[in-house]
């Protein structure tokens, strides 16, 4: 899903070890200083081991995600998870999609409110002077 | 120095300097919670995106490092504290492949560095075991699901790629959402099935 947008193109890159080390580097910093794109990753990964489980992702694609991607075991791990889920998935009956679809929107208003946070909040007493961000976590 | 080196590895962290390290996230206990909780998983996703093999204690060892020196009395000089996590984290990475015992698996092709012998009939055997295992761990999990969430994620991956892609701009019109949102609420209640998966892996019964 999405695969035509340059952010996925980058973030896809980025998983499977393509990016320029400049680029890997921008990538992570947005990252950690911004949770929504965190998310966005994390999706975008989700969706490349769908693509790679139903085996749609490209010839180079898919050598990539074996010698690269599948190099940690959390990630196989979550291939595994994909597995089973798309054939529990597939196995189980078709949900009624249209069915109430104005109460829908009711029934699924739950989502916490988690979705609204965002805040990366500084605490003058830690954090309290700006310097070059090259001079961070020295180890 | 390297004693010095020693102490710091075998640092323990303490409940008084996780304590100032929140106090330090955010004044607001919740929300340092919360902002805890996502540099977390951003070390997490960093390790494990850099190929480390342990990205979960790696990211636990860059916390530690970090909690350790404000307990020290350390200030960080930093406009955003998100961005000293990555420093040091970058750090905890360097010091890993430079590690003698990284030397080992990095000359490995990746895919064959932590297993894959051919050979190796008893652990496929078992591999077919832990498959059926998640199976029945992830049927248990999505019935645990509230049946809203079972829903959306069961029709938000229904269907081949092109049928898919109409299922969730589909489901998106009727839950009223944009795209990208559904897509993020799906994310959700996957991240939250896989991890009741594992918990649940984990409290099976051995072979």
């Amino acid at each position: 899903m999405n695969q035509g947008t340059d952010n996925e193109k980058r973030l896809i890159q980025y998983l499977l070890g393509q990016s320029r080390q400049e680029e890997q580097v921008r990538i992570e910093e947005r990252y950690f200083a911004d949770s929504e794109f965190h998310q966005e990753l994390q999706a975008t990964e989700r969706d490349l081991i769908d693509r790679y489980v139903h085996g749609e992702l490209t010839k180079r694609e898919q050598e990539q995600f074996e010698t690269y991607f599948l190099s940690s075991p959390r990630r196989r791990q979550k291939v595994e998870f994909a597995r089973a889920l798309m054939q529990s998935l597939a196995q189980a009956p078709a949900p009624a999609v249209a069915e109430g679809a104005s109460s829908s929107q009711e029934r699924l208003s739950w989502w916490p409110s988690v979705l609204d946070f965002l805040a990366v909040v500084s605490e003058p007493g830690c954090w309290p002077r700006p310097r070059s961000s090259s001079s961070s976590g020295d180890g | 120095m390297a004693s010095s080196t020693s102490l710091k590895k075998h640092w323990v962290l303490t409940q008084e300097a996780f304590e100032k390290l929140l106090v330090c996230l955010d004044p607001d206990r919740e929300r340092a919670g919360e902002q805890y909780e996502h540099i977390r998983q951003s070390l997490i996703t960093f390790f494990e995106c850099r190929r480390s093999f342990l990205p979960e204690d790696q990211a636990d060892e860059t916390l530690n490092r970090v909690a350790r020196r404000l307990a020290e009395g350390k200030e960080i000089y930093v406009e955003n504290p998100t961005s000293y996590f990555y420093g040091v984290a970058r750090n905890v990475l360097k010091e890993h492949w430079e590690a003698p015992e990284s030397a080992l698996l990095e000359s490995l092709p990746p895919s064959k560095a932590l297993s894959d012998d051919p050979s190796r009939l008893h652990e496929r055997q078992l591999e077919q075991y832990q498959r059926e295992q998640q199976l029945d761990c992830l049927e248990r999990c999505l019935q645990g699901l509230p049946s809203r969430n079972r829903e959306l994620i069961s029709q938000y991956y229904r269907g081949e790629t092109g049928v898919k892609i109409q299922n969730r701009k589909s489901l998106a019109r009727t839950l009223g959402i944009p795209l990208n949102a559904l897509r993020i609420r799906a994310l959700r209640i996957r991240e939250t099935l896989e991890d009741c998966v594992d918990s649940c892996l984990e409290q099976w019964p051995g072979e």
